[in-house]
């Protein structure tokens, strides 16, 4: 059986480290560079205070990531044309819901006492203002193949809105389960099955 | 559409004529197979034709989005005649407005083939129920046992140890340059490396992250569809393609080429007991968080091949 990489967990952690790492520069610098300066400004975060506990990391990273992580992009990617089905209520409430999962999901496994060594290569373009960033981690001995996904949003410069592990895209993978859920029940039905994730 | 055809008395076996209803639906695919198969025309042994046609339902015929689940799609026309303009034009209108209502549908993969859905969900209750009451406390006692350098080093020997699989496949796809650096850490691993036990492979930059390579990914190199996606019973996620090439996988492992039972079954054992704590790693990674975790498997799974395909 060809498993999905043995690292495949480790790279779900690491991704709780890079990922909001987005933007900290100016909008004029290059996606690389951009996310290198957020990911050591974010591990200075993480590393503040020598605390374990993930809701409370997770608190305090959150709005590192809200700052610099297009949590809007990542939702409407991971709605897809379902989107336009919620009002403008429900989508900001799926937006909240769904940035407030991935933290604290990605949170959860994370130790800070470990290190986080990622060497980002030269951005390739998407289109539509978008590049990818593809990476190499290294965490707790695993390496990890990663690909940051970013959009030019103006004059705030470069924010990621989907992260790919090992291939495996974030919002790709939630919108299957999405989908699911929003023929069966509607929105509602969506917000339902996220509110109750994060219980 | 005109489309090319084979000529007469080139169409392949003679069975493969069954899947005419299916000619209007997949014309490029079923000629592409047709030709694909044509090596075993002089063959008349029942039971070999009788495994193809089973392999090729089970790879391409099960509903259209199988064709979807391609890793190697068909390439589109670059133009239409004159006579389709307004569809050229209602196209772009429908095109365009998709694209208002999904911006980022251009980074997505197609809609995964899952026509067993229903067996592989019942197979998929069943293999939670497995992990939970049978392989976790395995996997427990194991790590409890084994200390973790431990189970590691024999985790790379067993990786070693599949090393003509990954070169096997390497060669059938042309990746010679791969070939060649899976031979290089084949042969510095079972010698400097104590046969595999360690991986001095990992401290020369060229043997460091090689892609692995396996006889489903030389599948999809050639361009055969994923086919539906299967939920095996205690393996977990595969799919049509990835079961066919790991059955050719076991015969190409060196445990195989061992007369002596005792040897292969000494492998599998360990195998089975090293793999399972990262199994079970790999299942808790893509399921925990997921808001169906049938759905979030199926997807991390099928894409993760699909991009392992493109390395």
């Amino acid at each position: 059986m060809p498993l999905p990489s043995r690292y495949l967990p480790y790279a779900a952690v690491v991704v709780c480290i890079v990922a909001p790492c987005a933007a900290i520069a100016a909008s004029d610098s290059s996606p690389e560079a951009t996310l290198t300066k957020g990911l050591a400004d974010l591990l200075r975060l993480v590393k503040s205070k020598n605390n374990n506990d993930p809701v409370e990391l997770a608190h305090r990273v959150r709005p590192t990531i809200e700052r610099f992580f297009n949590t809007e992009s990542l939702t409407r990617k991971a709605l897809g044309p379902g989107w336009k089905e919620f009002t403008p209520a429900q989508q900001k409430r799926a937006v909240e819901l769904f940035s407030e999962m991935i933290i604290r999901s990605y949170t959860s496994r994370f130790d800070p006492n470990s290190d986080v060594d990622v060497q980002f290569a030269k951005s390739t373009e998407l289109g539509n203002g978008r590049k990818e960033v593809p990476a190499s981690a290294r965490y707790q001995g695993n390496s990890v193949a990663l690909a940051y996904r970013v959009e030019n949003i103006g004059p705030e410069g470069w924010r990621v809105y989907d992260v790919v592990i090992e291939g495996v895209s974030l919002a790709s993978n939630y919108r299957a389960q999405f989908d699911a859920i929003r023929q069966k029940g509607g929105p509602e039905a969506v917000l339902h099955a996220m509110e109750d994730k994060i219980k | 559409m005109i489309q090319k055809t084979l000529a007469p008395g080139r169409e392949g076996p003679v069975f493969f004529k069954i899947l005419s209803p299916y000619k209007a639906t997949y014309p490029k695919a079923l000629n592409a197979l047709n030709k694909r198969f044509l090596f075993m025309k002089p063959f008349s042994c029942r039971a070999l034709r009788g495994g193809a046609f089973i392999s090729l339902i089970l790879l391409n015929v099960s509903k259209p989005s199988s064709l979807a689940g391609s890793d190697k799609a068909f390439k589109p026309l670059k133009s239409l005649p004159n006579s389709l303009n307004g569809v050229r034009n209602a196209s772009s209108k429908q095109a365009s407005t998709a694209a208002a209502d999904d911006p980022y549908a251009d980074e997505m993969t197609k809609k995964s083939n899952d026509a067993c859905e229903g067996l592989n969900r019942q197979t998929f209750k069943f293999n939670h129920q497995f992990y939970r009451f049978v392989a976790r406390p395995i996997a427990k006692v194991t790590t409890f046992i084994i200390p973790p350098p431990v189970l590691n080093a024999l985790g790379q020997a067993l990786e070693n140890l599949e090393s003509p699989v990954r070169i096997t496949s390497c060669l059938l796809q042309g990746k010679a340059k791969r070939a060649g650096q899976e031979t290089g850490k084949l042969v510095l691993n079972s010698t400097l490396g104590v046969g595999g036990l360690w991986k001095p492979s990992d401290r020369v930059n060229s043997l460091k992250n090689v892609p692995p390579e396996d006889l489903g990914q030389t599948f999809g190199n050639w361009g055969i569809p994923q086919g539906p996606y299967l939920v095996l019973p205690v393996l977990g996620p595969s799919s049509a393609r990835d079961a066919v090439g790991k059955v050719g996988d076991t015969f190409l492992h060196p445990a195989q080429w061992v007369s002596v039972s005792g040897v292969k079954i000494a492998t599998t054992a360990t195998q089975a007991a090293v793999e399972n704590p990262d199994r079970l790693d790999v299942y808790d990674a893509a399921t925990k968080d997921a808001l169906d975790p049938y759905i979030g498997m199926r997807e991390a799974y099928l894409e993760y091949r699909a991009a392992a395909v493109r390395k």
